[in-house]
């Protein structure tokens, strides 16, 4: 059993990126996204996993911790490899022919592409948690939904439940964590038989995590109300941020190399 | 069936920057039929301790050994095992009965529906929940107390050749604490039994043998009698002594010349009178 760092949480530090505003960085990401999603060859990508490299370096989150948050969708990649170089019919593969299965080079290389691009916005995501407390993360949003209360969007009750959500996925994995051990210690296996078998398998870990969580977010609603919490209407809040010169420089820079990235390339 | 853990070592998230040392070179034995209570502070590395002996963690070095032979992988899918009632255990129940639920470890060791609902009705009694009453209800409409003694039936179906149980009190009322000190107590007819908790007041007294863990090593290993005649070790393992040793040692401390300590508040209700009485 490895004690596990959950895909995406925080990394307290004090670092550039750790100090930026949290709006500007989620418009950054977002940028950065859709800089990925628009270049349409290796050098726009290339020119990504540079800006990504920068922004990890100076993030001062341990490149492992990144790669580990990259190696949990690492079954996604290859299968997006292996549907894009995989040909059925080998008369159309180009690199190699086996019996009835052949792999196409030109396939292999879209595979490739398509698995850089996953890999990019999984560190691009990831670093925005990484670099981001629950809260700060749940206030920047409140801020970025704040326009939508004009048509009458509860932001704050949205930023609420996102904290609250954030908050509850370590623990939830820590819970899932125990309990499976706990059957195991009864004599569960979760490794053999077929997906049916293996599926039912996880029934004793699912009933008791789902039950655990319902029971936790009720007690959770008391607590909140016999605390008098009333919703996002005339609520303080801890953390005071705002934008300084520094986040309009990141913003303005950043921004645009990855806009005209993605047009360019 | 003898269990011993030989210069036992483990690390949690060893070789990451997470790195937390748990076990240090840990050597125990434990025998069929002895109660034995492991105390230490919160973070001494009792819970890992049982988790390797139960063989759910392998440790970094060291070994486990079952009647001589090498512990790999969960010592309960075997009768007689190792059964181990984790912390809050009341958390594993997820079957729609509790017969059912009962029943899940002894079916998966492999034995008939029958037999596994047979060692299920068992169980229910050695725990005190009577099978025609609680076995057809939801685990999830039990109280707290109740639900603790249904997890624990969990495992004593199991018919564990050693019983471990994780702070098996944490959380209960005094008479639920009361009724799981009795099952504790009367599984050592059929299983070793290890209780680990952060509490030296709870089990003490029915206790053959304590473990003191301090900073995942062991600073004491011998008769609960010898650890009485000692109270200054629970300091050491950063725990405090029952309250009835703490009141000796002060008496002792103010000039009463105590020729023993005792657990046993009678005892040592009349261990003072003879003390007062004597020469004045
Ligand atoms: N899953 C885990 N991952 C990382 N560290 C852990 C884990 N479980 C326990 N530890 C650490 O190992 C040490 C011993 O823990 P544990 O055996 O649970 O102690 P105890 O049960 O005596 O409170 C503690 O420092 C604890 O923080
Ligand atoms: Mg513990």
């Amino acid at each position: 059993m490895k004690a596990p760092v959950p895909f995406g949480q925080y990394v307290p530090g004090d670092s550039f990126v750790h100090r930026l505003e949290p709006r500007v960085k989620m418009g950054l990401v977002a940028a950065f996204m859709l800089m990925v999603f628009t270049v349409e060859g290796f050098a726009g990508l290339a020119v990504a996993a540079g800006l990504a490299a920068i922004a990890v370096a100076v993030s001062s989150v341990p490149p492992r911790i990144v790669v580990r948050g990259v190696r949990a969708v690492s079954i996604i990649l290859a299968f997006t490899l292996i549907a894009h170089s995989l040909r059925w019919n080998p008369a159309t593969a180009t690199l190699i022919r086996v019996g009835p299965i052949g792999v196409d080079a030109q396939g292999l290389i879209t595979g490739l592409f398509f698995v850089v691009r996953i890999v990019l916005l999984v560190i691009g995501t990831s670093l925005l948690t990484f670099t981001t407390s629950p809260v700060r993360l749940a206030d920047g949003l409140e801020r970025l939904m704040r326009p939508l209360e004009v048509v009458r969007f509860p932001a704050g009750e949205v930023a609420m439940m996102l904290t609250v959500a954030l908050r509850f996925i370590p623990t939830t994995a820590e819970e899932a964590e125990k309990i499976i051990v706990a059957q195991v210690a009864r004599g569960a296996r979760f490794d053999t038989g077929g997906l049916i078998k293996r599926a039912r398998a996880y029934v004793p870990v699912l009933v008791p995590l789902f039950v655990n969580l319902f029971r936790r977010a009720d007690e959770l609603a008391t607590a909140m109300e016999a605390r008098c919490y009333r919703g996002g209407e005339g609520r303080t809040r801890f953390t005071e941020s705002r934008m300084t010169a520094t986040d309009w420089v990141a913003l303005a820079l950043g921004g645009i190399t990855m806009i005209s990235t993605g047009v360019v390339l | 069936m003898t269990l011993s853990l030989t210069g036992v070592d483990f690390t949690y998230g060893a070789g990451t920057a997470f790195a937390t040392r748990a076990l240090s070179d840990v050597d125990i034995t434990f025998s069929p039929g002895e109660v034995v209570l492991v105390l230490g502070a919160t973070g001494s590395g009792k819970s890992t301790l049982l988790r390797i002996a139960a063989g759910l963690l392998v440790p970094d070095a060291g070994s486990v050994t079952l009647d001589g032979r090498a512990v790999r992988g969960p010592l309960a899918v075997v009768r007689p095992g190792v059964g181990i009632v984790f912390q809050s255990p009341e958390m594993q129940l997820f079957a729609e009965s509790v017969a059912a639920d009962v029943a899940f470890g002894p079916r998966n060791q492999g034995l008939s529906e029958e037999d596994a609902i047979v060692e299920a009705r068992r169980a229910l009694d050695a725990v005190g929940l009577d099978p025609e009453e609680f076995g057809p209800r939801s685990p999830f409409s039990l109280s707290g107390g109740e639900a603790r003694r249904a997890a624990i039936a969990g495992v004593l179906a199991m018919a564990p050749g050693y019983l471990m149980l994780d702070e098996p009190t944490a959380g209960l009322d005094p008479s639920g604490r009361e009724s799981v000190r009795d099952i504790v107590t009367a599984a050592r007819e059929s299983a070793g039994v290890v209780v680990v908790t952060h509490d030296a007041e709870e089990f003490l007294g029915h206790a053959d043998r304590v473990v003191l863990l301090s900073e995942g090593r062991i600073i004491f290993d011998g008769r609960t009698e010898v650890l009485v005649q000692n109270p200054g070790r629970f300091t050491e393992a950063g725990l405090r002594a029952p309250e009835v040793l703490r009141a000796q040692m002060l008496a002792q401390d103010a000039g009463v010349a105590l020729p023993r300590f005792a657990l046993d508040p009678t005892e040592v209700a009349s261990l003072l009178a003879e003390a007062w009485s004597g020469p004045r």
